[in-house]
Order: structure tokens, then C-alpha cells, then sequence
């Protein structure tokens, strides 16, 4: 046994001892010759980045694709540059030539192999010239990289999100999610769309084994791994509604932070016409046409397909260009470009800049005013067994628990249908104290109100669910008891209360449909690059009202009675019912209006404007929620952006908004 | 009888491993970060580390039961280790042509990996009941069940395709037939034949264009760049090359970690794995090749010692496959990566990437731990 194991340990000491010998061989005889064929490789291996897959409108319009983006590299292994290159390089990037070499010496100890980024996204200008002079320039190279690219910029950034480089978390977890390798500086969606479809809209990367020469440029790939592009995703936004109700959004906000307030303009008489609604109750008359609301900054407007819930716009002003930090991702981390874009990136997530990022149509929830009285309505009708032809007196003010809870006009003797036609608030007290709150908070259930939409085509976690407040939720909340009041105020939409927009217009389309509430879609279908459908929605409804057809119907009348005479949105659609061009029927609108009180005892800040509607009224097809953040009465703020968008949708000619001050004073 | 256990481990064994293991955690860093800084960014480094004390939590584990007691599953142990492979087949992940990984839960292992452990303990257990039921000596028929033994496992690991690991499997059917006392000329006769065969094979499938059974194209071509590696620069040759250029640009104190071109350009393939011993080569130079292969010395020289001092035959049989089992890919892989063996695809013990294959060695270096223990006289 020992000398078989003596023999087997001779053995293994020999062969060790020759491989130690091999080695020495290789590193020490021939090192010096194997060190330059290693400087000197000409093969290497390089990925071919697959390109992210395309975002397209329903009707067909590239919202995102991709573009190059030219970048200067310096190949730190070439000739160090002399002092004129230096001078000619620094013109020819319009960079500093201290700026060149503190790049070149700061990465030459960190990561002494990779080229550096001297200029990134060259303009064509730049690029020109740079390849001009590129022979006189050693160890310079022009490379185009992959830069998600958005034709249509700031159209519909919300709903598409933004791509950046992949960072810590999302590389422990992506891989996990998918069957994809993802790597250090990968480039992935952040929000939006980009972020929910991310692995369908990465692609798959390649690879060449290539020859290049000195200056690192191809001369010939030898094999390779072709890149597989990502797949392609349609959405259901249409994008001429989109832009319209962004502009709306825009303008509507613009005139009244200047106080050239959109009025109606009526074309029989060739006015313009004063408003009546509930924001006409406060001091400052919104009929005022040069009233500043200075804080009116921001606005939000969301409209769905009644039948499937395809979302066919969904705007939040202020938006963003996602163009602008598209490049981001190739500035290296720890570099001034690096730098800069953080600093770009810190003031686009700050409160005080508006929060250009946010998302308001389901991330903003807000009191929704009188808009939540069809609520109030369906309740009273189904669990309060009020009838509909019932009247009570509204004058102006209903004295209870000690206070007075007020009207915006006195309205006299009304039942359901003036009610919600013109708002009383005093009758939707009175039917508010007579079903509760538990009551009131389960019909609003019944709409979706108080849980996320579970909205298709998000990433999960930026849709809020609301507040819908009821004697349960504030015990558990707040640790306080629901005080009799507060039903009142919950009754007209106000108090605890507050929603999105996207569960404002959900909320208005289950009316519309009669009761049945589906799920918001804003992803139609992904497509791979073979043109097969890999993935599509269909459509799905969520719940159905428990509710009477008869109750509901009574509550549409009274929404289509807000859209006449005397009702609160009348004169926002004066020249309705229109025959839509596309169509060819008449389209007459059903809606309602909402003005909704904030801030807090002793503040007085401009109300919230809100309007809901759908159309046409007596077959529904799209139903719309638009709200302009203290903007006023919501005939004047939110009704001109829904105006615009069922213009729109059914190709009547817009109404113009007088454009000066000029035109105003000569319609009074 | 627990402190005289403990007394009688052999740490200086315990510390050579750890410094090979740390030398891999190294030369992983190497390969797949660019800068100390960004070391825990490699996913690589964090999960190696991982497997590594997982490992060591393993041989701990190994050392506690008495080997002899092991030994009464060998039965168990073969129906376990076959049924592993057969499932792999079956219901494994493929990745990159072969289908090497069964998923458990959230996880996913190299049956193989485990087998070759497995395997170690109940060929020793047929092989040294042979030699203990009489004082009789072996015989071409022990030989030939032996090889039954190891052969069915290591004809399923085959058709994963993967030729290295089937190998380890003849490695380990020498190793512990020559320790239990087989003649070592019939050995090595068996030895030739086999290798022979091979040749015959790979010469008729050159020239004569006849088809090898069992062997995918991709393995004869290896096989064909090992004679003539510039035959194909892009090809199989292309690995070896580059694998040589980058060693020897090492020179005596090499490149320094992070740097060279070979790992960091991406030049050498599957550098974090086959071929991490280039990487060695290239960012260590002859200094870290040198301390590498004086810590396998001191490994081997530690394990034959522990055969030697042995209590039985069963315990030396068995440490004597684990020192064929390292010895043989050592070879194989180092020799791969320098232009002196084919290109086979078998790991470097305890320093390239991969969990189960680190995992499986130190319940390798467990079970010889655990003879050391256990044995009779004192050593030296």
C-alpha cells in the first residue's frame, strides 16, 4: 500500500511539476512576444445590442422607436494624442480640451481598456466634421449606439414612461422575471409602458466576432449571433385624441393662470356667453373673464371606450419629453455628463417644478365635487327608496346639526332630475342624511371607487385606489367617530372623499353602459417581429351595477339634462346635439359638472374644476373625465377639455376659444 | 471520542483548499468586475461566495457521520445518483446545447456533479468487498463489474452531452482500483485500450469521415483543434489560442487583477469558468499559477497521507477516487487552458464558477476529512 501510494504521489508531483513548467514556458520564455500579440489582437468579440421593440397608437402612429446616437470615443491603448490633435479635436466636439483629457486620465485608472466617451449624441453638424478629420486623429473613433427615440415627444409620455439604464434592484429581480439575461448597463423601461412590457419590448442582443483595426473600426465580422429585435406593442390611445386633449389640457391651463378665461362661445348669437354653475357661487365669479388662477398649473383628462374600456387618451399636464433623457444611459456613471443629467433629473422629480413625471390621471386622487352626485343619486334610488319624481326645497342653504350647509343657488322645489341637471345641493344633503354614509360609501363601491382599476398596461403600484370614507374607514383611520355632517358633505362629493381621473371616467362609462364596469385596457395587443400576435387583451367587465336598469336610466336623464337648458353644462355644449361627420348621427352629450371646495380651514385656495361626460347620450360610446387643478368652476376649467375631445372623437368643428382679451370684452 | 475527532482533523489540508477557494473568488472578481469598487456588482463573485460557504457548510456536515456508516447506503446512494441523471434527461433545463440542470424549486443543480460524489462511495464500497470476502486477488472480472459500476452513469452523463464529466467518472474507476490493490500494469493496460480506441475512432472520423457514436460534432471538433489548434482561428482553436496569448502575457507577476486584455476585452471564452485559470495566467502571472498549483500539491500530498493512514481499506479506496477525481481535472483543465490537453469543458476544481460543481468538491474533501479523522495510527 505505501509504495503504490509513494508511486501515485511521484506521479502526481511529475505531472504538476510539468504543467508549472509549461506555464513557465509561456510566461516567462515567450511572455514578452505573447504580451504584444495580446496588445496587438485584432479579433474580438463584440454585442451587437438588439433594438428595443416599438410602441405604436391604436391607429397606427410610432410613439416610440429608436435612433443612433454618435458618440467620440478615445481608445486609450492607441498613441497618446499630441497637442495639435488635441486643439482640433477639442474644436471639432465643440468640448474643452482640459474637459477631453481629465476624461481620458480619469478612466484610464478605473477601467484602463474600455474606450472613452469624449462627447456623447453628437449633432449632425459634430458628426460631420468630426468624420472629416478622422484620419488625422489616432486612436478617435465615431460609435452609434441605440437611443430609445419618441417622434411624437411629449404625446402621451405618461402612458409610454421613460427607459433608463437598469439599476441594482431591478438586476437581482429582472432575471428571475423572464427569460432574459439582463446585464449591468442594460437599458430598461422605468414607468409606463416601457416598464410594463419590458420583456416583451427587449430585444434580444447579438454578437460579432470581429476583426477590427488599430482605431478599434470593423473590417470584417466573421460569425456571429444575429440581434432579435424586441417585440412590437400597440396601444389603444388614439393619438389624434391624445394631442387634442393634451393641447386642451395646455391651453385650458395657460388662460387661466393669465386670466383670459375660456368662455363658451354660443354661434347662434355670436357671444360669448357667461357660465352657471357651481363655481358661480364663490366670491370670485368665475363669469369674470380676466379672474387670474394663478395656481391653475395643472390638469388631467382621461377618456374610455364604453363597451371594451380601451383608454383612447389619457393626458396629465405638465407632461415631459422622454427625449430628454433618452441619452442618459450613455453617460457612464461618475462622469460630468453623468452629473448634469442628475441635476436635470432632481429638478423633473421635485414638487415645486409640478411634478412633470406624475402620472395625475391615476396617481393624483382629488375631491371630486359634485361629479360624485349620480353616486348619491343611485343610492338614495336603490337603498333609500326614493322615487325619482319626490321634490324637495332648496333655498339656498339647509340649516342642520347647527350649521348651515349651503347651496350655490336657491333652486326651490326640485326633484332627481333638476337635482343633478343643476346641481342642488340642498336636495342631495337631504338624500345623503336619509341613506347614511355605509350606504353611500357601498354604492360608490359599486363604481370602483376606493380600489385601483387594476388598469392594464401600468406597472403595478402606480394606480392609488382613493379614499371612499364610511363610518368603518374612519374609526380605522382617523380613530374618530363619523359625525352626521360629514354624510352631508360626502353626499355633494365632498369631505374625505377623493379620486382619480381614471376612476372618474370609469365611474361615468359604467353609467353610460348601464351598469357595467370593465377593466381599463391601454395595451391592444404585442406583436413580435414575424408579425404574430404574442399577446392580446381582451376586453373584461369587472362587475356588474346591482342596480335597477329603471334607477340608472333616471340618473342618465338627469345627466343629459345637465347638457340643457338651465343645466350646469349647458352652455359649454350649447350647439349640441351636432350630426358627428363620422357617423353620420346626431350626437347629443350627457354629463355633469363638479367644483370641488380645497384646502383646509382658513385657506382659501381656487377650487378644483371637473367635468364628466359621455356620448352620445342615447348609445354611449365613449365616456370622458377631465379635471383642471384649482381652476375654477368646472364649466369654465375642466367642460372646454371634454368639449374639445368629443369634438374631436366624433369630427365636429370646434367651437374657438376667443384668443385675446379683445374678443372677450366684444362678446360681453 | 468528539475532541480526539476534532484533534485529528487535518486543517493543514482545510487551509490549502481554502486558499485555492479564495484564489477562484479572486480570479471570479477578475473576470466579471472591472475595478475592486465594483466587485459585489458581479453577480458571479456574490453567488460563488455563497455556494462557497454552503460548501464548506456541506464538508462540515460530511465530516460528522463515520464514512463506514455512509458506506451501508451505497446501495441507496447509486439508485439516487441514477435516478438523478435519468431525470435530468428528462426533465432538465437546457442551456447551451446540453441539458446539464435539474430545477428544485426556486434552485437548479448539475446532477452530474452530484453523481460523481455519490459514485465514489459505492464504487469503493463494490470494489473493496471484493477484496475483503477473501484474501483472493482481483481479476479481469472486477475489473470488468467495476467498470459496469461507473459505466451506466457515466454513459447517462455522456448523452447530456458531457464528455469532461463522464471522464471524471474513468478517472475515478483507476484511482480507486489501483489504491485497493489491482495490478497497476492491468490498469494501464486497460488504460491504453480505451485510450487507443478513442484514437482509432477520432483518425477514421478524419480521414475516412466515419461517424463516432455517442460524441457530438462540437466534442470531435475540440478534439481536432487540440492537434492543430490554428487549423480554425474563429473555431475551437480560436478558445485555445487566445487562452495561451493571455497567459503568457501574464509574465512573472502578471497583468494585476482587473487587468489584461483577455478577461476584460471578453477575448477568452467562458473565462469565469473553463478557462478562469487563464485569467489566472494573464492577471497573477507565474506568481499566482505557482501558488496555485504548490496549494493542489500540498491537497494531494495531505490526502495520500490520510490514505495511508487509513483504518481500512474502504476509507483509503475512497479518498484515493477523490484524489483521482481532482487530480485528473486539474490536469485536464490546466493542461486545456496552456495548449497540453484537449478542450474537454471540465471545470478547475474549487476555483472556477459553479455551484454545484464547488459544492460537490468540498463534500468531496468532507468525506476525505472525515477518513483523516477516523483513522488508526498516527501519521508521521
Amino acid at each position: 500500500m505505501r509504495g503504490r501510494v509513494r508511486l501515485l504521489g511521484i506521479l502526481i508531483l511529475l505531472v504538476l511539476a510539468l504543467l508549472w513548467v509549461r506555464a513557465a514556458q509561456l510566461q516567462l520564455v515567450e511572455g514578452e512576444a505573447f504580451l504584444a500579440a495580446s496588445e496587438q489582437q485584432r479579433l474580438r468579440v463584440l454585442g451587437v445590442p438588439a433594438p428595443r421593440g416599438r410602441i405604436y397608437s391604436g391607429d397606427g402612429e410610432t410613439l416610440a422607436t429608436n435612433r443612433p446616437a454618435f458618440v467620440a470615443q478615445y481608445l486609450p491603448s492607441s498613441e497618446p494624442l499630441s497637442d495639435e490633435q488635441l486643439q482640433l479635436l477639442s474644436e471639432l466636439i465643440e468640448t474643452p480640451a482640459q474637459t477631453i483629457l481629465e476624461a481620458i486620465e480619469k478612466q484610464a485608472a478605473d477601467r484602463p481598456y474600455a474606450p472613452v466617451d469624449l462627447k456623447i449624441d453628437l449633432t449632425a453638424e459634430e458628426y460631420t466634421r468630426l468624420m472629416e478629420n478622422l484620419y488625422q486623429l489616432p486612436g478617435v473613433r465615431v460609435e452609434a449606439q441605440p437611443v430609445r427615440h419618441y417622434p411624437e415627444g411629449s404625446l402621451a409620455a405618461h402612458v409610454l414612461g421613460y427607459v433608463l439604464q437598469i439599476d441594482e434592484r431591478e438586476l437581482d429581480t429582472f432575471g428571475d422575471m423572464s427569460d432574459r439575461v439582463y446585464e449591468n448597463r442594460d437599458v430598461v423601461g422605468k414607468a409606463g409602458i416601457e416598464r410594463t412590457k419590458e420583456f416583451n419590448l427587449q430585444g434580444w442582443d447579438g454578437e460579432v466576432r470581429a476583426e477590427v483595426d488599430a482605431h478599434m473600426r470593423l473590417i470584417d465580422s466573421v460569425t456571429g449571433r444575429e440581434p432579435k429585435p424586441g417585440d412590437n406593442v400597440q396601444l389603444t390611445i388614439d393619438s389624434g385624441l391624445q394631442r387634442v386633449a393634451e393641447d386642451a389640457l395646455q391651453t385650458v391651463t395657460d388662460r387661466l393662470q393669465e386670466g383670459h378665461n375660456p368662455l363658451p362661445y354660443d354661434p347662434e348669437t355670436g357671444r360669448y356667453v357667461g357660465l352657471w354653475d357651481e363655481g358661480s357661487f364663490y366670491p370670485a365669479d368665475s363669469s369674470d373673464p380676466s379672474r387670474r388662477y394663478e395656481e391653475a398649473t395643472a390638469g388631467a383628462a382621461v377618456a374610455l371606450d364604453v363597451q371594451s374600456g380601451a383608454v383612447l387618451a389619457m393626458a396629465s399636464y405638465p407632461d415631459y419629453d422622454p427625449n430628454d433623457f433618452a441619452v442618459a444611459p450613455l453617460h457612464l456613471s461618475g462622469t460630468e455628463g453623468a452629473r448634469e443629467w442628475e441635476k436635470a433629473w432632481s429638478m423633473l422629480t421635485d414638487p415645486a417644478a409640478g411634478q412633470p413625471l406624475l402620472n395625475r390621471c391615476v396617481a393624483q386622487i382629488s375631491p371630486p365635487g359634485s361629479t360624485f352626485k349620480m353616486v348619491t343619486a343611485m343610492a338614495v334610488l336603490e337603498y333609500g327608496g326614493l322615487s325619482p319624481t319626490e321634490s324637495k326645497r332648496c333655498a339656498g342653504a339647509l340649516e342642520a346639526f347647527g350649521q348651515e350647509y349651503r347651496c350655490w343657488t336657491t333652486h326651490g322645489s326640485v326633484e332627481l332630475h333638476r337635482a343633478i341637471a343643476e346641481s342642488c345641493n340642498v336636495y342631495f344633503y337631504r338624500a345623503a342624511l336619509s341613506v347614511g354614509i355605509d350606504n353611500l360609501s357601498n354604492m360608490a363601491r359599486e363604481f370602483g371607487f376606493g380600489q385601483p382599476s387594476g388598469i392594464e398596461g401600468l406597472p403595478a403600484g402606480t394606480e392609488s385606489g382613493g379614499v371612499r370614507p364610511d363610518s368603518t374607514w374612519k374609526r380605522e383611520t382617523l380613530g374618530e367617530m363619523w359625525y352626521p355632517g360629514e354624510t352631508l358633505m360626502a353626499g355633494i362629493g365632498q369631505g374625505y372623499h377623493a379620486y382619480t381621473p381614471l376612476q372618474m371616467a370609469l365611474y361615468t362609462s359604467t353609467l353610460a353602459s348601464g351598469g357595467e364596469r370593465v377593466k381599463p385596457f391601454l395595451v391592444q395587443r404585442v406583436v413580435n417581429t414575424e408579425g404574430d400576435v404574442v399577446w392580446e387583451m381582451e376586453p373584461e367587465v369587472t362587475h356588474i351595477l346591482s342596480a335597477s336598469d329603471e334607477n340608472i336610466r333616471y340618473v342618465q336623464e338627469g345627466m343629459e339634462g345637465a347638457m340643457e337648458p338651465r343645466g350646469t353644462g349647458y352652455t359649454r355644449f350649447i350647439d349640441y346635439p351636432q350630426i358627428s361627420p363620422r357617423t353620420g348621427d346626431e350626437v347629443s352629450v350627457a354629463g355633469k359638472t363638479g367644483t370641488a371646495e380645497v384646502g383646509g380651514i382658513g385657506e382659501r385656495r381656487d377650487n378644483h374644476g371637473w367635468f364628466v361626460a359621455y356620448a352620445p347620450a342615447d348609445d354611449p360610446e365613449i365616456a370622458v373625465a377631465s379635471i383642471i387643478y384649482h381652476g375654477g368652476g368646472g364649466s369654465m376649467a375642466a367642460a372646454p377639455v371634454v368639449r374639445a375631445i368629443m369634438d374631436s372623437y366624433f369630427e365636429i368643428g370646434a367651437a374657438p376659444l376667443p384668443s385675446t382679451d379683445d374678443d372677450i370684452t366684444a362678446g360681453e | 471520542m468528539w475532541r480526539r475527532l476534532l484533534r485529528r482533523i487535518d486543517w493543514i489540508l482545510i487551509v490549502a483548499v481554502m486558499v485555492i477557494m479564495i484564489l477562484g473568488m479572486l480570479m471570479i472578481a477578475g473576470s466579471t468586475a472591472d475595478s475592486w469598487r465594483t466587485i459585489l456588482d458581479s453577480p458571479f463573485v456574490r453567488r460563488q461566495g455563497a455556494y462557497g460557504l454552503a460548501g464548506l457548510g456541506l464538508m462540515v456536515a460530511t465530516m460528522l457521520v463515520d464514512y463506514r456508516h455512509i458506506r451501508t447506503f451505497s446501495r441507496l446512494l447509486y439508485a439516487a445518483s441514477l435516478g438523478m441523471l435519468v431525470a435530468v434527461l428528462m426533465v432538465g433545463v437546457e442551456a447551451g446545447g446540453a441539458t446539464r440542470w435539474l430545477p428544485v424549486g426556486p434552485l437548479s443543480f448539475q446532477p452530474a456533479e452530484v453523481a460523481r460524489v455519490l459514485v465514489l462511495i459505492t464504487l469503493a464500497n463494490q470494489v473493496c468487498a471484493v477484496g475483503s470476502d477473501s484474501k483472493r486477488d482481483y481479476t479481469w472480472m472486477d475489473l470488468f463489474w467495476s467498470a459496469v459500476h461507473v459505466g451506466v452513469p457515466a454513459g447517462l452523463v455522456v448523452v447530456q452531452p458531457d464528455l469532461g464529466t463522464a471522464l471524471v467518472f474513468a478517472a475515478v474507476l483507476l484511482g480507486q482500483l489501483y489504491i485497493a490493490g489491482f495490478s497497476p500494469w492491468r490498469l494501464l493496460a486497460a488504460a491504453w485500450t480505451g485510450l487507443a480506441a478513442v484514437v482509432v475512432l477520432l483518425l477514421s472520423h478524419v480521414r475516412y469521415g466515419v461517424d463516432i457514436p455517442l460524441l457530438q460534432p462540437y466534442m470531435v471538433n475540440r478534439l481536432i483543434a487540440f492537434v492543430d489548434p490554428t487549423a480554425d482561428p474563429t473555431g475551437a482553436g480560436y478558445h485555445l489560442q487566445q487562452s495561451v496569448i493571455a497567459i503568457g502575457s501574464g509574465r512573472v507577476a502578471g497583468n494585476g487583477l482587473f487587468r489584461g486584455g483577455g478577461a476584460q476585452m471578453h477575448f477568452l471564452p467562458e473565462q469565469h469558468t473553463d478557462f478562469i485559470f487563464s485569467v489566472l495566467g494573464e492577471q497573477l502571472g507565474m506568481v499566482g499559477v505557482s501558488i496555485l498549483l504548490l496549494s493542489f500539491i500540498v491537497v494531494f500530498l495531505r490526502m495520500l497521507s490520510i490514505i495511508v493512514g487509513a483504518a481500512d481499506q474502504y476509507g483509503a479506496v475512497l479518498v484515493g477516487g477523490v484524489v483521482a477525481i481532482l487530480f485528473f481535472r486539474v490536469v485536464v483543465n490546466v493542461g486545456m487552458t496552456m495548449g497540453v490537453m484537449p478542450i474537454t469543458g471540465l471545470p478547475l476544481p474549487f476555483v472556477s464558477y459553479g455551484g454545484s460543481a464547488l459544492m460537490a468538491d468540498l463534500v468531496s474533501v468532507g468525506l476525505v476529512l472525515n477518513v483523516g479523522m477516523r483513522r488508526h495510527k498516527i501519521l508521521f
